[in-house]
Formats: structure tokens, C-alpha cells, sequence
């Protein structure tokens, strides 16, 4: 049990890794395909392990087990002495969800990817490699580890829109990494420069570490939020870094899209909430207005973009954008309600546009293209599959009993609450917050009015030429949608049992670090 | 006027110096081959003469001369053995066009 | 006690097991099965909530029908709890259970069950009726969890989903652009009063951190409260009927009845009888005790411009289903109405009685159109009572208990309203108050006599007179399992109103079960108790200018504006019923003879333009707010690409540009000086190479002269040293 305990973050983050060389030299594509599937289940089950080795009860103090403190299942290996940085693994409420998330999303997406047919090997060693590098960010507690593996998920994404992805690819790669590597470089300069100041990469002793900083050099401390925040709110994406992600989405091919947006826009969100947060609280609360005005913006304009598209998965992509937005409003607000919502959100939405990006693969896969305006009735000729698409709809837009409703009205009462406890109370007039918050709220008739207008143009009606006759959903997408159909139905019931009770006590003990 | 050493090495040098425009001048490789011996010659001449005045009853000048001897007779049939081969290569005993040796 | 939560929990499961069994099985059940499935579970619910109804009043516990309501909770996201940061009550589940609540229940599950029987034979041959059954099911279970929800959370939950069951029924017929398009309006349109509905419910998290019931009765009421300022109160009681005002289609947000008609009949019927907008009433019902006399003004204004707009749009429309939905309007705008001058009991009563007599109006309506084959505009009706007798009783005995006729039910509901509506004035006018006050009264007053008149033109010209349309006529008939539904309906819509029937008395015992649990909550000790003072010395004691301490007791003092005002308004609306109906026999006795005539005096052609177009109002919304958005989102979409994107793609070219500059100076610069020392070595190698020709005469020469060299170097360097 111990060893267990010891070793299996571990196993866990490099077990992907593992199963990438195993793949490699795999003769057949087929071959290739279940080693993977193999692989990423078995990383799966690990995964879930976790929440029985992991004490959710424990309400300590945000650090180790030394003092009773909510990260667990710690692992440190000595990496490079000379600078301070180790290989330092550990789990706690906030990258517990995401994990879990992370390893069954990869599940479905290789189920997804069973008919990539072009240098298939290759595929599923970048896939694999992907996982790797995803769940060591999640699960990396120094800095510099950390931002390796940022890095590490950054160069298969890219090789897997440039060489898999549509007719526009390498533009859309290009942009993809040119994108999110400025972001990462300014995270590698405040990761320098909080090196400097601190001497240390320990994620969870930096807080303290770093806490005058703020008053002996404010200009530095900023400067370092400021470059941290960038780095992740792109990767997030925000408003107006978030131009990346419509093409990136568009290029890649399904089982990439599906990633891209279930799992590696939340490394943006997990960063602020890991690093950039606990780090800098005064900073974070000085730049509220930017922060909030960027978050309704990304909200509100989102959506309206949305609205505007053409496009059946560069709609979803704005979707994404969209949601976003109140993950970061959920951040800055600081409370205990819209940080919770913010873990929940990001789950949540991963779900949710993992499976509105399949079902966009779904329908591309047989009319092989994506214009709205063309398609039509797709309900009537396929019945399960517009059951399944309306379904994931209703979820995205916010209906109560279906996930991304308890993220967002979670985030909302957090807000508003925001301007009577908290932190940003304090420092934030309450008028501000009243007015960011009902922006926000408004965001939810405008996510109604593109996901319905969109159910309504594809799905209802009479089926037009290009949707007349379509081939009923294969065992294949089945398998895939039913998995992702419970968890949405089940994470809007039972929130609290599901994702929640794993973070509740992190997010106190952060909050307290916050405050 | 007797005829100290000056002279035999003025002598020895003129012959040298012939040997050398020999060797410079003439295309032919036999000539060459001469010129050659008129140098080792004038060397001889220089042994000969600087034992008879500087190391009065030693006979070192006079072995060494001996010993140049032999040795432009090996080289001389060595040379002449090389000329043939060149002659039977470029049918010609014109040393300028033999330019194998260019780098 | 064990019973009665399991039959609660039964009428709330009961749907949800149907629905669940016709999702996952019906295309195997296939047509009638699968609707046969769906009425048993409609029907078996409807029993279990008699039974529970039974047992509520027969509770011997400590609560029960008079004494106190069933408030059970579960912790549902009690977040922040193991820290100690969790404010007691925070985002609970919670169940309550008053009088009200069960009778709703019972009225619910019953036209729940009466639709599905009538849908049975009203979609007969469609191949999707295990879908259209499902999602009835799925509506009775959104209805039935509403009506239990003890927090406004879980109020919230049970709205949103009561809305995606009108947008999936009213959709139903997808395959028709304006029933798609109607499902898709009646969506936003409740969406963007839910808005208001939401931030109404975070900031009471924001400030009482609860947003169970009962808590914030005793923690918000009006005159007791010192959470926070009357004007945010104020605001709050506002923010929180918007999210009525979307569900139970009130100005400005009403636009979506009307057209919801694009649905079944019978979807209609459940609609606008007993799901969708009763919810919106029952809300307001619930936060009866918070609303302060602000709020309270804002809901008679918004209840009183309804009922104007409802009633006279209701005259000139050519559907009868549309000219029903205006009808419904107006009904809804006198419950909000009745809530907002004080009368949550009348408002509670006028919502089941309404919810009888209106479900009878649209399934007789169903059976016409269905009849009809599917022809619904009043141009092609005329004459029907030979061909469906028991339909035209039916919709007489609607009619007439919506009329506010003696002995029917509407008549005891409506006046209830209207006497506190004329009460609520005069207390207005005792403050020195009139004008926007008065409107509670004069409104109801005339929508009085405007009820019976379109209700007698809809029947008159649907009935009466010769067919219109001939070919229809002859074809026309009432099939017998249409109207047996209609046969329980008419009952229940002339007995409802009987004090003996356990309809008033229920919503009158859950007034007293109210304060019973506000007691409870506050303790016997305290003194206060924000429900003692009662309707409407409530209203009367915030009105600023009165002298508290010259008035009478204020409950004697509005006892007596009561008794005043249900005088005035007998006096004022008694026989309303009957001039409205005279006057609509008289204009409709030929049919469209008259009107036509009088339509060509341009006085009175514009005006019914104006209302046949439901005072553009759609028009008005679509290219303002639909045309705003799209508008919007395209502007938005081209900044994303062109200027955001453009900035990016520039800084891409700018960078590259860049990079070529910095190509060229390196293969210029830094390239140049490395080739030119390689080709500096080549070409002197090359030199160099030349000297060795190979020609050993020139080998030699050089070797001579380098040593001449040497030899003049050395000699001169003797020299010179």
C-alpha cells in the first residue's frame, strides 16, 4: 500500500510515455491502435485510484503532509541540485478532477482516433506522448517540472494538427504553437525571475516564500503576475489571445479538437489557479479590473462571435471561448463558491465540448463539411445521434441537471458574493463587481441563443440535400457519446459527490492563501 | 703564385653553378642527369680540396668524395632506370612534360 | 409521515420512471404502446398525488393541512462545509410541502393524465408518439419537482427544466419552420427572464447566503428585515419576477404564447393550464412574503398592463388557439396581479381554477381542430354545434367559468382578486395615493367585460351560424375519446370554486401553514413575526405618509378595506359576465357580417391591424434584439478576423519580414566573413596549388632560388647586425 502511495503519480504521468515507445515500433496500424487503447485505459484505472488513496476530508492548510496540509500522495526525487529543482509530484483538490478528466477524455479520444488512417503509429505515440506531458503539468508541484511539461504537451499538439489536421494545417499549427510559446516564454521569465527572488520551485512553499515580495519590490511582483497570467490566459484562451484557437480547432483533426479543448485549454486555467494565483494574491487583486474585463468580454463576446459563424465547430470553438470566461471570472472572484465553480466549469466544459467536437467529427465524417447553412433535419435522419448532439447542446447552454450548469451558477452566486466576503471585497468597489457579474449573467441568454439557433438550423427541421441520407451512428461513435452522455448527465446531478468533495478543502485552503 | 685554396673552391663553384644551370635549363633528361653529376662533382672537388688544406694527413675529404662517387653511380643507374620508365610513358625524355607530380 | 413523503416522492418519480422507460424503450413499443405506457405512469402519479393529498390533510404529524408545512432538507453542494466557511442552509435540497403544494399537485398530475389520455387519440398515427409521450412525462416530473423545490436553487433547477419540455413539445412538430421557430423563441424568451431570475438568486446568496424558502421568509420580510436596504429588497422582489415574467408570458416578455400555439393542442393545453406559466405564478407566490410595497407596485404594473394587452389582442385574433394564448395572458396578468396587491390567496385559487376551465378551453379547441383537420382560423368555422355538440357545451361551460359567470368557478377566484385589487386601491387612495394605484383596480375591472365578449365571439363564430367552409364541415366530428376528457374538465371547472371542493380551503390553509412555520423558525419568544401582520396591512404600513399610531390596528383597518372592497368590486364587475356575452351575440350573431362592415371604417380598421399583429410587439423584438445579436455577432466575428487576427497574421508577416532582413545581413554579414575565408583558403590553395606544376625544373628553380634567398637574407642579415 505504501508503495503504492509512493509510486503512483509516477506511474501514472509516465505510464503514457511508456506506452508511446511500445507503439512506436508496432508493425500494424492495428496493432498500434489497441496498444494504445491498452495503454491510456490502464492509465485510466490508475487514474482511478486516486480518489480512494486521496483523503478529500483532510481540511489543512494548503502544503504538505508535514503539516497536515491538503496536497497528497507527495513524491520527490532529487533532478538538478544545483538550482533546486526536483522532480516533485503530487495531487490535491484542484488537479484531482483534471486528472481524472484528463485520462478519460484521452480514453474516448483514441476510441475516436480508431480511424486515423495515415502514419497511425506515429499518431498515437504523439497522443500518448500528449498524455504524458498534460498529466505531468496537473500533476507537477515545482515550477520548472511543471513547465516542462506545459512545453511537452505543446510540441505533439503541434505535430498532430501540422501532420493530421485539415487543408489549412500547417497554418493552423504554426499559429497554434507561435501562439501559446510566446505565452510560455513569458512564463519561463517569471519562472526565472521567481527562481531569482525565492530560490526555490516548490509550487506549494513558494506562496510563502515569495510573501514580501509584494512589498519589497511591487514593480517585480507584478511584472512576474503579469507575465504568468499572460502565458496561461492565452493557453486559457482569453480574449483577444484566443484568435488561435478557432483555427487550431478547425484543422485538427476530431480526436485532436476533442483534446485541444477538454483538456489543454484547462492547463491555462489549472496554471492561474496553481501558480499564478497562490503566487502573487495582491497582484491578482490589483489587476481585477483588467482580469474582469477580460473575462466578461471573452463571456459576452464570445458568445456574439458565436452567433456569427458559419461554421458548425468554429461555433463550438467560440463556444469554448465563451466558458472560458467564466472559469476565469470564477478565479478572480475568490470565493469559495466561484472557485468551486471554476474547478467544476473546467471539468464540465471539458466534457461537454469533448463530446460537441465529436459530434461535429460525427457529422463531418459524412458530409465533409461543416457549413450550417447546408445541413439541416439531421435529427430526423439520424434520430440518435440528434438526441445525443441536442443533448450535449442543452448541457453547453447551461440547463440545470446537465454539468455546465452547476459551474456556472456556482461562478455567478461566487461573484456576487465576491462584493460581500472574500478577498476582492476589500479592494474592489461592490458596484464593479454587481456590474462584471451581471454582464456575466447575461452571457447565458446569448449561449441559449447560438446553441439553440444552431440545434435548430442542423438538427430540426426538414433534412436538406447534403443531410438527406446519412449512415446511422456506428458501434465506434456509440461508445464513444454514451460514456460522455452519463458523465454529463451524472456530473449535473450528483456535483457534489462527483468532482466537488474532491476539491472543497483545497479550495478553502487556497482561498485562505489568497486571502 | 701558388694555388691555395680560393681557387679550388672558386673552381668548385663555377662547376656547381654550371651543374645548376644544367639542371635549370635543359629539358632533356639525360642533361639533367649531367648537370647532376657536375654538381656532385663540384661537391667532390670542395671534399678533396678542404681535406688537403684543413685536415692535413686525415683522409676523411677523400673517403667522403669516394663514397659520393658510388653513390652518383647508383643514382645514376637508379635516374637512368627512371628515365626509361618515363620514356616508355610519354614516349619522350622531355622532363616538362611530365607534370604527374603536380598538386 | 413515511407515507406521505413516499407518495410525494412517487408523483415526482412516477413521470420520471415513464419518461426514462420511453426514452430508452420506445421505439420498441412503437405508436399506441408506447403512449399507453406514458398515460399509465401519468395516471399511476395522478393517484399517488390523491393519495397523498388524503394523507396531508388526514396528517396527524406536526404538519400537515392547517397546522404546519413538510420541510425536509439534504445538504447538495455544501461547499466550503469542512472548512467552516459554509453559511448554514447554503445550496441545500430541500423539500417543502405546504397545502398549496399538494393541491397544485393534485391539479397538476390530473392534467397531466387527462392530456396524455387525450393525446392518445389526438396523435394517433404518428410514429413518434414515444418521443411526444416521453417528453409529457418529462414535463410532469420538471412540474411536480417545481412544486416541491424549498429552495430557489432547486426552484431554478426544475424551471429551466420545465422550459426545455415546452421547448421539446412546442418543437415537436419540428419539420414546420414556425413551430421550430416558436420553440426556439418561447426558449430565449424565458432565457432572458431567467437572466433576471438568476441574479436576483445571487445576490440573496450574496447577502443571506440561503436561498431556501422559509429561511428567507422570516430573514427578508419587509418590514422586519435588516439584511439589507429596502430599495435592494426591492430590487431583489424585482429581479425575481422577471424570471416569472418570462415563464408566465408577461409584459414585455410575451411574446412567446402566442406562438407556442405551433404546438399540439394538447402540449397547449398542459402548457398554459398547469405546467409552464403556472410556474412563473407559483414562484411569485413563493416569494410572496419578501416582495416589499416597491416590488409589489412593479408586479400590479406589469400584471395590469397584461391583462390590457392579453384581453384586447384577444379580440381580433383570427386563431382560436391564438386568440386562447391572448386569452391565457390576460388570466396569468390577473394573478400577478392579484400576488401584487397582497392577494396571494386569490392569485393561488384563480391559478387552479384557471388551470381547469383553460384546459378544457384548449382541448375543446383541440377536438375543433382536430375535427377540422387540422384548420384552426375562425374563417373556416361556423356552425360546428350540429357536428360536435358536447365539444360546443364544453367550451360554453369554459367559457363561462372564465367569464366570471355566478356558480362557476372562475367567477369565486376572479372576484377574490378583483376585491383585493379595489381594496389595495383604496388603502393607495387613504395614503394620498392614486393614479398607478388605481390601475389595479380599473384593469381588472375591464378586462372583467372584455373576457366574456372575445370568449362569446370565439364561440359564436366557431358554433354558430352557417359553415364557412363546406368541404371541412361535412367532415367534421367529435370522437368520443376526445371528449370524455372534456367531460371531467367541465365538471372540475363548475365544482372547483365550491368551498366544499379542496381547492380554496387548501390554498386559504397554506396561509396558516405559512405562519406556522415562520414561527416555528423565528421561535414562540420572539416578538416578531414578519407574517403576523397579514394582506394588505402590510401594504398599507409601508406606505411612508401614513400615521402608523392614528390608523386603527392595521388588520382591522384592512379587514375593512376588504369588506369595502369586495363590495365595490361586486358592484363593479357583477354582471360583467353577461354584457360581455350580450354584446358578443349581438356583433357575432352573423357571424363576420358586422364586423366586416364596421372594419371599414377606418377608425376601427387600424386599431385591429394594430391588435391583429399583436401590437407588433414581435416585429418590434425581432428587429431590435434578434437583428441586434445577429448583427452583433457578425461585427464581432469580422473584428475577431480581420483586426484581432489581422493584427496577429501582420505581426506574423512583420516578424517574417524581419526574419528576412535578419536572413540576408546573416548570409551577408556573418555567412560573408565564413565564406570568405573558405573561398580566401581555396583560392590561395588553388594559388599555391599552381606552383606545384609538377615540373621538377621548377621545383628545383624555386628550391635554388629560396636558397639563394636564405643565403643573401642571412648575409645581409650578418651585415647588417
Amino acid at each position: 500500500m505504501e508503495l503504492l502511495r509512493q509510486n503512483v503519480l509516477f506511474v501514472l504521468v509516465f505510464l503514457p510515455l511508456l506506452g508511446a515507445a511500445a507503439v512506436l515500433p508496432q508493425r500494424t496500424g492495428k496493432s498500434a491502435r489497441w496498444v494504445a487503447l491498452g495503454v491510456s485505459i490502464a492509465t485510466l484505472l490508475l487514474a482511478g485510484l486516486l480518489p480512494l488513496l486521496f483523503d478529500s476530508a483532510r481540511a489543512g492548510p494548503y502544503g504538505y503532509d508535514d503539516v497536515g496540509g491538503v496536497v497528497q500522495l507527495v513524491r520527490r526525487l532529487p533532478w538538478v541540485p544545483s538550482i533546486h529543482a526536483e522532480l516533485l509530484l503530487g495531487v490535491d483538490g484542484l488537479s484531482l478532477p483534471l486528472v481524472l478528466l484528463t485520462t478519460f477524455v484521452f480514453v474516448l479520444a483514441i476510441i475516436a482516433s480508431f480511424k486515423i488512417e495515415k502514419q497511425v503509429q506515429g499518431y498515437f505515440a504523439l497522443v500518448l506522448l500528449l498524455e504524458t506531458g498534460v498529466l505531468g503539468t496537473f500533476l507537477s508541484l515545482d515550477l520548472l517540472l511543471l513547465f516542462v511539461f506545459f512545453e511537452l504537451s505543446l510540441l505533439p499538439m503541434y505535430f498532430l494538427i501540422g501532420i493530421w489536421g485539415g487543408p489549412r494545417r500547417e497554418y493552423a499549427a504554426i499559429k497554434f504553437f507561435v501562439y501559446t510559446f510566446v505565452g510560455s516564454i513569458a512564463i519561463l521569465v517569471a519562472l526565472i525571475g521567481i527562481y531569482l527572488k525565492a530560490g526555490s520551485f516548490d509550487l506549494v512553499r513558494l506562496p510563502a516564500l515569495l510573501g514580501d515580495l509584494a512589498h519589497t519590490n511591487p514593480t517585480l511582483a507584478m511584472t512576474l503576475f503579469g507575465l504568468l497570467a499572460f502565458g496561461f490566459l492565452v493557453k486559457l484562451p482569453i480574449m483577444p489571445f484566443h484568435t488561435w484557437l478557432p483555427d487550431a480547432h478547425v484543422e485538427a483533426p476530431t480526436p485532436i479538437s476533442m483534446i485541444l479543448a477538454a483538456v489543454l485549454l484547462k492547463l491555462g486555467g489549472y496554471g492561474l489557479l496553481r501558480v499564478a494565483w497562490p503566487l502573487f494574491p495582491e497582484q491578482a487583486l490589483a489587476a481585477w479590473p483588467i482580469l474582469a474585463a477580460l473575462a466578461v468580454i471573452s463571456i459576452l463576446a464570445g458568445a456574439l462571435c458565436a452567433i456569427g459563424q458559419a461554421d458548425f465547430k468554429r461555433l463550438v470553438a467560440y463556444s469554448s471561448v465563451s466558458h472560458m470566461g467564466f472559469v476565469l471570472l470564477g478565479i478572480i472572484a475568490m470565493t469559495p463558491a466561484s472557485m468551486a465553480g471554476a474547478v467544476f466549469m473546467m471539468v464540465a466544459h471539458g466534457l461537454t465540448s469533448a463530446a460537441l467536437f465529436f459530434v461535429v467529427g460525427i457529422i463531418y465524417d459524412r458530409v465533409h463539411h461543416r457549413q450550417i447553412a447546408r445541413m439541416g433535419g439531421v435529427g430526423a435522419t439520424m434520430p440518435t445521434y440528434g438526441r445525443f448532439a441536442s443533448l450535449f447542446m442543452f448541457a453547453s447552454l447551461g440547463l440545470p441537471g446537465l454539468c455546465n450548469f452547476i459551474g456556472e451558477i456556482l461562478v455567478l452566486m461566487g461573484v456576487f458574493s465576491a462584493a460581500k466576503t472574500g478577498p476582492v471585497s476589500a479592494a474592489v468597489p461592490a458596484w464593479a463587481i454587481y456590474t462584471v457579474a451581471t454582464a456575466a449573467a447575461f452571457g447565458i441568454v446569448l449561449t441559449a441563443g447560438y446553441m439553440l439557433w444552431c440545434l435548430q438550423r442542423v438538427f430540426l427541421g426538414k433534412p436538406k440535400e447534403d443531410t438527406a441520407t446519412l449512415a446511422p451512428l456506428d458501434s465506434r461513435e456509440t461508445l464513444v457519446l454514451w460514456p460522455l452522455a452519463i458523465a454529463v448527465v451524472a456530473l449535473g446531478v450528483l456535483p457534489w459527490t462527483l468532482v466537488l468533495t474532491l476539491s472543497d478543502t483545497t479550495v478553502a485552503a487556497l482561498l485562505k492563501v489568497l486571502s | 703564385m701558388t694555388v691555395g685554396l680560393p681557387h679550388y673552391l672558386v673552381l668548385a663553384a663555377m662547376l656547381f653553378a654550371a651543374g645548376i644551370i644544367t639542371v635549370l635549363t635543359r629539358r632533356h633528361a639525360i642533361g639533367i642527369l649531367m648537370g647532376i653529376e657536375l654538381m656532385l662533382n663540384a661537391a667532390n672537388l670542395n671534399l678533396v680540396a678542404f681535406n688537403r688544406f684543413s685536415a692535413v694527413g686525415k683522409l676523411d675529404g677523400q673517403v667522403f668524395a669516394l663514397f659520393v662517387i658510388v653513390i652518383a653511380a647508383a643514382e645514376a643507374a637508379v635516374a637512368l632506370a627512371i628515365f626509361l620508365n618515363f620514356y616508355n610513358n610519354f614516349a619522350t625524355v622531355d622532363v616538362d612534360q611530365g607534370n604527374e607530380l603536380k598538386g | 409521515m413515511p407515507t406521505l413523503l413516499t407518495l410525494l416522492l412517487l408523483v415526482v418519480a412516477l413521470p420520471l420512471c415513464g419518461f426514462a422507460i420511453l426514452l430508452a424503450l420506445g421505439k420498441r413499443l412503437g405508436d399506441p404502446l408506447g403512449g399507453y405506457v406514458g398515460t399509465g405512469f401519468s395516471f399511476a402519479g395522478f393517484a399517488a398525488a390523491v393519495a397523498a393529498m388524503a394523507a396531508w390533510i388526514s396528517s396527524s404529524y406536526g404538519f400537515g393541512y392547517g397546522v404546519g408545512p413538510l420541510v425536509r432538507s439534504f445538504a447538495w453542494l455544501p461547499i466550503g462545509e469542512h472548512a467552516g466557511q459554509r453559511v448554514p442552509g447554503f445550496l441545500d435540497f430541500t423539500i417543502y410541502v405546504d397545502s398549496f403544494t399538494v393541491v397544485m399537485l393534485a391539479m397538476v398530475t390530473l392534467i397531466s393524465a387527462v392530456v396524455h389520455l387525450y393525446s392518445l387519440r389526438y396523435l394517433r398515427g404518428d410514429a413518434r408518439t414515444p418521443i411526444y409521450f416521453g417528453r409529457l412525462s418529462l414535463f410532469g416530473f420538471s412540474m411536480t419537482g417545481l412544486l416541491l423545490s424549498g429552495t430557489l436553487l432547486q426552484l431554478l433547477v426544475f424551471w429551466e427544466l420545465v422550459g426545455l419540455c415546452s421547448y421539446l413539445l412546442i418543437g415537436y412538430w419540428n419539420e414546420r419552420r414556425d413551430a421550430r421557430m416558436a420553440a426556439t423563441k418561447a426558449f430565449l424568451t424565458n432565457r432572458v427572464g431567467d437572466v433576471g431570475f438568476i441574479i436576483g438568486l445571487c445576490l440573496l446568496v450574496s447577502f443571506v447566503g440561503n436561498t431556501t424558502l422559509p429561511d428567507l421568509w422570516v430573514m427578508l420580510s419587509p418590514t422586519h428585515q435588516t439584511a439589507m436596504s429596502n430599495g435592494l429588497l426591492t430590487l431583489i422582489g424585482c429581479l425575481l419576477f422577471c424570471g416569472a415574467i418570462g415563464k408566465s408570458a408577461q409584459f414585455p416578455l410575451h411574446t412567446w404564447l402566442p406562438d407556442a400555439m405551433a404546438g399540439p393542442t394538447p402540449v397547449s393545453a398542459l402548457i398554459h393550464a398547469a405546467t409552464m406559466v403556472a410556474a412563473g405564478v407559483f414562484l411569485l407566490i413563493r416569494i410572496d412574503p419578501i416582495l416589499t410595497a416597491d416590488a409589489r407596485l412593479f408586479v400590479v404594473v406589469i400584471g395590469a398592463i397584461t391583462i390590457a394587452i392579453g384581453s384586447l389582442c384577444a379580440i381580433a385574433q383570427r386563431d382560436l388557439k391564438q386568440a386562447l394564448a391572448f386569452s391565457t395572458m390576460a388570466q396569468l396578468g390577473y394573478m400577478v396581479l392579484g400576488v401584487g396587491v397582497g392577494s396571494r390567496d386569490g392569485a393561488g385559487f384563480h391559478l387552479l381554477t384557471h388551470a381547469f376551465f383553460k384546459a378544457l378551453l384548449f382541448l375543446a379547441a383541440g377536438v375543433v381542430i382536430y375535427g377540422m383537420h387540422h384548420k384552426s382560423r375562425l374563417e373556416h368555422y361556423g356552425g360546428l354545434f350540429r357536428r360536435m355538440p358536447v365539444t360546443a357545451i364544453a367550451f360554453a361551460i369554459g367559457a363561462l367559468a372564465m367569464s366570471a359567470t355566478p356558480y362557476f368557478s372562475g367567477y369565486y377566484s376572479k372576484e377574490l382578486i378583483v376585491a383585493h385589487a379595489a381594496a389595495w386601491s383604496q388603502l393607495a387612495a387613504d395614503s394620498g395615493r392614486s393614479g398607478l394605484w388605481s390601475l389595479a383596480l380599473w384593469v381588472p375591472v375591464i378586462g372583467a367585460y372584455l373576457t366574456p365578449f372575445y370568449l362569446t365571439r370565439l364561440w359564436m363564430l366557431t358554433f354558430t351560424g352557417r359553415p364557412r367552409d363546406l368541404e371541412a364541415f361535412e367532415e367534421a366530428h367529435e370522437p368520443g375519446m376526445l371528449s370524455f376528457p372534456l367531460v371531467v374538465l367541465s365538471g372540475l371547472a363548475v365544482v372547483s370554486g365550491f368551498d366544499w371542493f379542496p381547492v380554496r380551503s387548501m390554498v386559504d390553509s397554506s396561509a396558516v401553514e405559512t405562519r406556522a412555520q415562520v414561527s416555528a423558525l423565528t421561535g414562540p419568544a420572539s416578538p416578531v413575526n414578519p407574517l403576523e401582520h397579514d394582506w394588505p396591512s402590510r401594504v398599507h404600513l409601508s406606505m411612508p405618509d401614513v400615521e402608523t399610531d392614528t390608523a386603527p390596528t392595521s388588520t382591522e383597518a384592512g379587514d375593512d378595506r376588504v369588506e369595502a372592497g369586495a363590495a365595490q368590486a361586486a358592484h363593479l364587475t357583477h354582471w360583467a359576465w353577461l354584457a360581455g356575452i350580450i354584446a358578443g351575440v349581438v356583433i357575432y350573431a352573423r357571424g363576420f357580417a358586422l364586423t366586416e362592415r364596421l372594419a371599414r371604417l377606418s377608425v376601427l380598421s387600424a386599431p385591429r391591424e394594430w391588435l391583429r399583429h399583436r401590437m407588433y410587439f414581435d416585429d418590434l423584438y425581432r428587429w431590435v434584439f434578434v437583428g441586434a445579436a445577429r448583427l452583433a455577432g457578425r461585427l464581432i466575428d469580422r473584428l475577431d478576423r480581420r483586426v484581432i487576427d489581422g493584427l496577429i497574421d501582420r505581426l506574423a508577416l512583420a516578424y517574417a519580414a524581419l526574419g528576412r532582413v535578419t536572413a540576408s545581413a546573416d548570409d551577408l554579414i556573418v555567412d560573408g566573413v565564413v565564406r570568405g575565408v573558405s573561398s580566401g583558403v581555396l583560392t590561395s590553395g588553388l594559388g599555391v596549388g599552381q606552383t606545384q606544376g609538377g615540373r621538377v625544373r621548377v621545383y628545383v628553380a624555386s628550391a635554388v632560388l629560396m636558397l639563394a634567398l636564405t643565403v643573401i637574407g642571412t648575409v645581409a642579415w650578418a651585415v647588417l647586425r
